[in-house]
């Protein structure tokens, strides 16, 4: 189980949608109506460049030429080494290649540092307090308090913890949250994540001026409302046991301004949006692409898919 | 317009040419290779649809060809191409008579799955989902070849790739490729607006 240093200070409790379901998911204590999330009391909130060859695995280390007349023992002593080699080159690679991505963050560096990780959390709890249908999200008074004792309500509950990786594309049009979800204690928990794909911004020229304009309010306002969501996602979609009889599909979405297509479960789909659990068991949320051939406008806001959630 | 018969999913080890370099790689792959071998090609059906449609928007006057064609069956064709001037590896002459057509566009898909690269005893790269394959028009009265592209789609994993038995990432990887070998295929036909 990974550790959560940070992760110990207060609790935001928030109702599970969808417990009505006959099975729970692992991890999920019986009868548990609602998710005690721990919420980190400092820290900042991690943010990383996306390479601009995401979505492939770094590799081809190059062919090396085996030694001959060495013996046995020589030749697999040669492939051991090439082996070594080999890994110790792909790793390298790897670290220059997220070096190299992260310098798009440069420009926000000061925003950055600013939004730290009780700051967005706060904020997430607001915005899902705000908005109609959603169950209340209340954080515990004691959360101020540092090394508070969690919340205890009257109802069943199971515990939660969920730390936020965000990234931006290359050309700074695209956000990608990834929400590592812990659910249930240390006895049986479950760890899972959450991606939510921003749309793209219409112009990468403009996205700079875009992010930090107003104190940065709207790339404030864009990770808050997409933690909302992860959140909201986590306790939809996780707390139910996958259901094997919704077929597995190949599903077309935007990425950094690119069609993607990512195998899997549709679980909803709404406000031109689309979640679906990935073949590794994660929830992914993204906007859905047209057919080929074809071009969609996004929806007019409605009640039901407010401005504030158009991100 | 037709498609050959679509392969199906296998994983192939190119750079492990000696009999045991290739044992050692398709041993160290069994639970991989009985993987992709269920692994479904439905998904590549719409392409011959969505081929027809780009076509007829061009105005042709398009049949479509519904039994896949069994490429290995077609006898040879025994022109001789050049540089200037390609011709169809395979004879169509009965397509041709059968159908009542004067140009087929082909799409051969030549092999799909995974393919990890070797050197001899080591690998040299990650596991890939790749199709492979070839499209063309022909001209059915000379067999010479008015447009041919070859079809070479490779995609890896997003993290890691040897997650036994289902293979999530790699598996995912293999329908991103199919999906990609659709549009590969069908973007030389969109018109431009």
């Amino acid at each position: 189980m990974r550790a959560w240093p940070q992760l110990t200070a207060c609790v935001l409790s928030l109702a599970l949608a969808g417990l009505n379901a006959p099975a729970s998911a692992a991890g999920i204590a019986p009868g548990a109506k609602h998710v005690l999330w721990d919420v980190p009391a400092d820290g900042a909130v991690p943010w990383r460049g996306i390479p601009g060859t995401a979505g492939g695995a770094v590799g081809g280390a190059g062919a090396i030429l085996y030694p001959g007349g060495a013996g046995l023992v020589g030749f697999f002593a040669a492939i051991l080494t090439h082996g070594a080699i080999a890994s110790s080159a792909q790793s390298a690679e790897r670290k220059r290649v997220q070096d190299e991505a992260d310098k798009v963050l440069l420009p926000y560096e000061t925003l950055l540092r600013d939004l730290t990780l009780p700051k967005l959390w706060q904020a997430a709890q607001s915005h899902l307090a705000s908005r109609a249908g959603t169950p209340a999200a209340t954080l515990s008074p004691e959360a101020a308090a540092p090394a508070a004792a969690p919340t205890v309500t009257a109802e069943p509950a199971t515990t939660g913890q969920a730390r936020p990786m965000f990234a931006l594309s290359q050309d700074s049009r695209t956000m990608v949250l990834d929400l590592d979800v812990v659910l249930g204690g240390a006895a049986a928990p479950t760890t899972t994540v959450i991606r939510v794909i921003a749309a793209p911004l219409a112009d990468s020229s403009e996205a700079v001026a875009h992010w930090t304009r107003n104190d940065g309010q709207a790339l404030k306002g864009n990770a808050t409302a997409m933690l909302a969501h992860a959140l909201d996602l986590a306790q939809r979609h996780l707390a139910v046991a996958p259901n094997d009889d919704v077929p597995m599909r190949s599903h077309r979405y935007i990425a950094a301004g690119e069609t993607r297509i990512e195998r899997g479960q549709l679980l909803s789909s709404a406000c031109g949006r689309i979640v679906i659990r990935t073949l590794r068991g994660g929830v992914m949320s993204a906007i859905a692409a047209p057919a080929p051939g074809t071009t969609a406008e996004p929806p007019a806001p409605t009640p039901d898919c407010p401005e504030q959630e158009r991100f | 317009m037709a498609v050959s018969e679509f392969p199906k999913a296998d994983t192939q080890f190119p750079g492990a040419y000696c009999l045991l370099c290739l044992a050692v790689a398709s041993g160290a792959h069994s639970k991989l290779t009985d993987h992709v071998r269920t692994l479904s090609t439905d998904d590549l059906k719409p392409m011959q649809a969505n081929l027809a449609e780009l076509l007829r928007k061009r105005g042709m006057d398009v049949v479509v060809l519904d039994a896949p064609v069994k490429m290995a069956e077609l006898p040879d064709f025994k022109g001789t191409g050049s540089a200037e001037q390609a011709f169809s590896p395979k004879d169509f002459s009965a397509l041709k008579a059968k159908h009542g057509i004067d140009r087929l566009v082909m799409v051969n898909i030549g092999y799909l799955g995974v393919w990890r690269s070797y050197s001899a005893y080591v690998p040299t790269d990650v596991p890939k989902a790749v199709v492979g394959g070839h499209g063309y028009l022909i001209d059915l009265s000379t067999h010479r070849l008015e447009w041919s592209a070859p079809l070479s789609i490779s995609r890896s994993a997003e993290g890691a790739w040897d997650e036994p038995p289902k293979f999530p990432g790699l598996t995912n990887a293999y329908f991103q490729a199919l999906e990609d070998a659709i549009q590969a295929v069908t973007r030389p036909f969109v018109a431009a607006k």
